[in-house]
């Protein structure tokens, strides 16, 4: 649905993407996560046709971007990072008007607002003036908005930005419709605990190079060196040193009440049990640790400096 | 065309009418042109000895009042076209607007006409002291319509010249005004080159209006942008402007007061003029009050 290829952008010479290959296909949401200053943005303007890449093709739905502006536009909802407000609408007036601006008939306005705004539940706010609205609904308002043509691409920069909890899992719960919906959705972030919930598919950016693509387990398994362990026994200290001894443990130490056990990939977690119960020592809780998209965020970009 | 063409000049009627800076603004411009008038009265005493003085009184408030608000205009309709296009690029909503299909040309006519609009009601706002300066004579309705044609043609001129301005640049308001001041210094050479031919012709009340409304104030300088278009004859926007302050035959002040029969008949005719030109003033500017006053419907 979105691709790229060798997209690169430079602002007066700095480069601020260096060669860019998404793939986001039909019905997937993709999260595009990366520090400030990454790219997001620039990609993303570049991909709802307001910025033209240096070099590079970039296409929505097989069209060309550059070259059909006008389809691509019709084709996508666009959330910007800042929320574009009229300080003096009212909501409804707000969604009317851009209902209008995207040249939908009279009669058709009513309803269509009416719903989009059931849909992000600020139906008892239909009235109030968009100044008077938390971050939250403000946020909801800006996707009620990008939904107004029906678009079947929604590409949302940052949003979830300067949400608190409750309305970030408003927001989470309104994505998951419109992906129920069918809608392709893009979306950047730099909160990931925000993305892992939720998207099935990310692509991590990295001061403009994109480091890593795929389903969350497949990054996992790629960035992955070693599994991760914790154990609890009668007698952690002791079964640190117990369980150096296997071949197949990088290393064990003894912190915060637990055994914290590197294994090599792969490791048999029942090899580690019985090892400890030959010992003598009696076995309370024994884990293998996911590491979060944070973790992984952080090994991809450590792999990076060095 | 799209259907979407004009969504934003409603919009922009709804939130001007909300906005209470709309009223500050029409309270202002009906201060300044009273205190034109008043200033005018003080300025140029002509004693009242018959009724042709009396023309000569409203033919004098009738260049102040016209040139004061052409002025204003020429300020104001740059200024506030740009104004509205940087708010939208301040909030950040252009980018929205153009991505939904809507040309960059319809936004920009849609912002110019709307902020004219507003401009519409200040000049509308100003015609009853235009209407009681009818009640002295010594001007013609077609006047008073070609100088507030003139105004907003050059209203609309400015006002699409200064859309471009702010769409092309950061910082498009005061740029809009930075273009104009360097243009009006230069055209400063001729309202004193009409003050001195003015003058020199005897035409003293003539030169003393252009001295008020060209010396001291940098606002003010700006009202001699007319004169540009008056060199160049054949733009209508200024012309009339520029002819009411020049020429002093036009009036129906004089040649109409040879017996006592055209007095009378005169002052029956002022009195019909006045209502008139208060009825046409008052109409509109009573009906955009009160629909301002209201919500306006929200489904446009
Ligand atoms: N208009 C611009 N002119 C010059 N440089 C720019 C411009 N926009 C972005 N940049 C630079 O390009 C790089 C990428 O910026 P971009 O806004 O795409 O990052 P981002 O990933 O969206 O960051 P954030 O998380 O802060 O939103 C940054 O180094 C930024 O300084
Ligand atoms: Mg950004």
């Amino acid at each position: 649905m979105i691709r790229t290829r060798n997209l690169r952008t430079s602002y007066a010479g700095m480069e601020a993407l260096r060669g860019i290959d998404l793939d986001v296909k039909k019905g997937d949401v993709y999260g595009f996560i990366g520090p400030n200053g990454a790219g997001k943005t620039t990609t993303i303007r570049i991909l709802t046709t307001l910025l033209e890449p240096t070099a590079g093709e970039a296409w929505v739905a097989e069209l060309p971007v550059w070259e059909s502006k006008q389809e691509v536009r019709g084709l996508i909802g666009y959330m910007p990072d800042s929320f574009g407000v009229y300080r003096d609408m009212t909501v409804t007036e707000y969604m009317h008007f851009f209902a209008a601006a995207y040249g939908i008939p009279n009669n058709e306005r009513v309803s269509l607002v009416g719903g989009l705004l059931e849909l992000t539940d600020l139906t008892y706010k239909e009235d109030a003036l968009i100044d008077s609205l938390s971050r939250g609904m403000q946020q909801r308002l800006g996707l009620a908005r990008t939904l107004v043509h029906d678009p079947e691409v929604l590409i949302l920069d940052e949003p979830a930005s300067g949400l608190d909890p409750r309305a970030r899992i408003e927001v989470r719960g309104i994505l998951q419709e419109l992906q129920n919906m069918g809608k392709t959705i893009l979306l950047s972030s730099h909160i990931l605990s925000e993305l892992e919930s939720i998207c099935n598919r990310v692509g991590i950016l990295e001061q403009g190079t994109l480091v890593a693509q795929g389903s969350i387990s497949e990054i996992l398994a790629q960035t992955k060196k070693h599994d991760d362990v914790w154990i609890r026994t009668d007698d952690d200290e002791r079964a640190a040193t117990v369980l150096r001894e296997l071949p197949d443990v990088l290393s064990a130490t003894f912190t915060d009440g637990r055994v914290e056990v590197q294994a090599k990939s792969g490791t048999d977690l029942s090899l580690l049990a019985s090892h400890i119960i030959k010992r003598e020592l009696a076995l309370r809780h024994l884990e293998r640790r996911e590491p979060s998209l944070e973790e992984m965020f952080m090994n991809l970009t450590e792999g990076l400096v060095q | 065309m799209r259907l979407n063409g004009g969504a934003v000049l409603r919009r922009e009627a709804v939130r001007t009418a909300r906005r209470w800076q709309t009223y500050v603004m029409r309270f202002a411009i009906s201060g300044l042109m009273l205190s034109l008038v008043l200033s005018y009265l003080l300025v140029v005493h002509i004693e009242v000895t018959d009724v042709a003085t009396l023309g000569d009184i409203g033919r004098g408030l009738f260049k102040t009042l016209t040139t004061g608000l052409f002025s204003v205009t020429l300020v104001l309709a740059p200024l506030m076209v740009a104004s509205g296009i940087e708010e939208e690029q301040e909030a950040k909503t252009l980018d929205l607007l153009s991505l939904t299909g809507m040309s960059a040309s319809q936004l920009l006519w849609d912002k110019v006409l709307s902020r004219l609009m507003v401009l519409l009601t200040f000049i509308v706002g100003s015609l009853p002291f235009l209407a009681a300066a009818t009640s002295f004579g010594g001007f013609s309705v077609g006047e008073t319509v070609n100088a507030i044609v003139g105004t907003l043609l050059a209203a609309l001129v400015l006002g699409v010249f200064a859309s471009f301005v702010a769409m092309m640049s950061r910082g498009g308001p005061l740029l809009a005004l930075m273009l104009c001041v360097p243009y009006s210094f230069v055209l400063m050479v001729f309202p004193v080159l009409y003050f001195a031919i003015m003058a020199g012709e005897g035409n003293v009340e003539v030169a003393l209006a252009l001295a008020l409304l060209t010396v001291g104030d940098p606002w003010v300088l700006l009202s001699v942008l007319p004169w540009l278009a008056a060199m160049f004859s054949g733009w209508p926007l200024a012309v009339s402007v520029f002819r009411i302050a020049t020429s002093d035959d036009g009036g129906q002040g004089f040649g109409l007061l040879s017996t006592e029969f055209w007095v009378i008949e005169r002052f029956k005719r002022r009195t019909w003029l006045m209502g008139l030109a208060w009825g046409i003033s008052v109409v509109p500017l009573f009906t955009i009050q009160v629909l301002s006053s209201f919500r306006m419907p929200q489904h446009w």
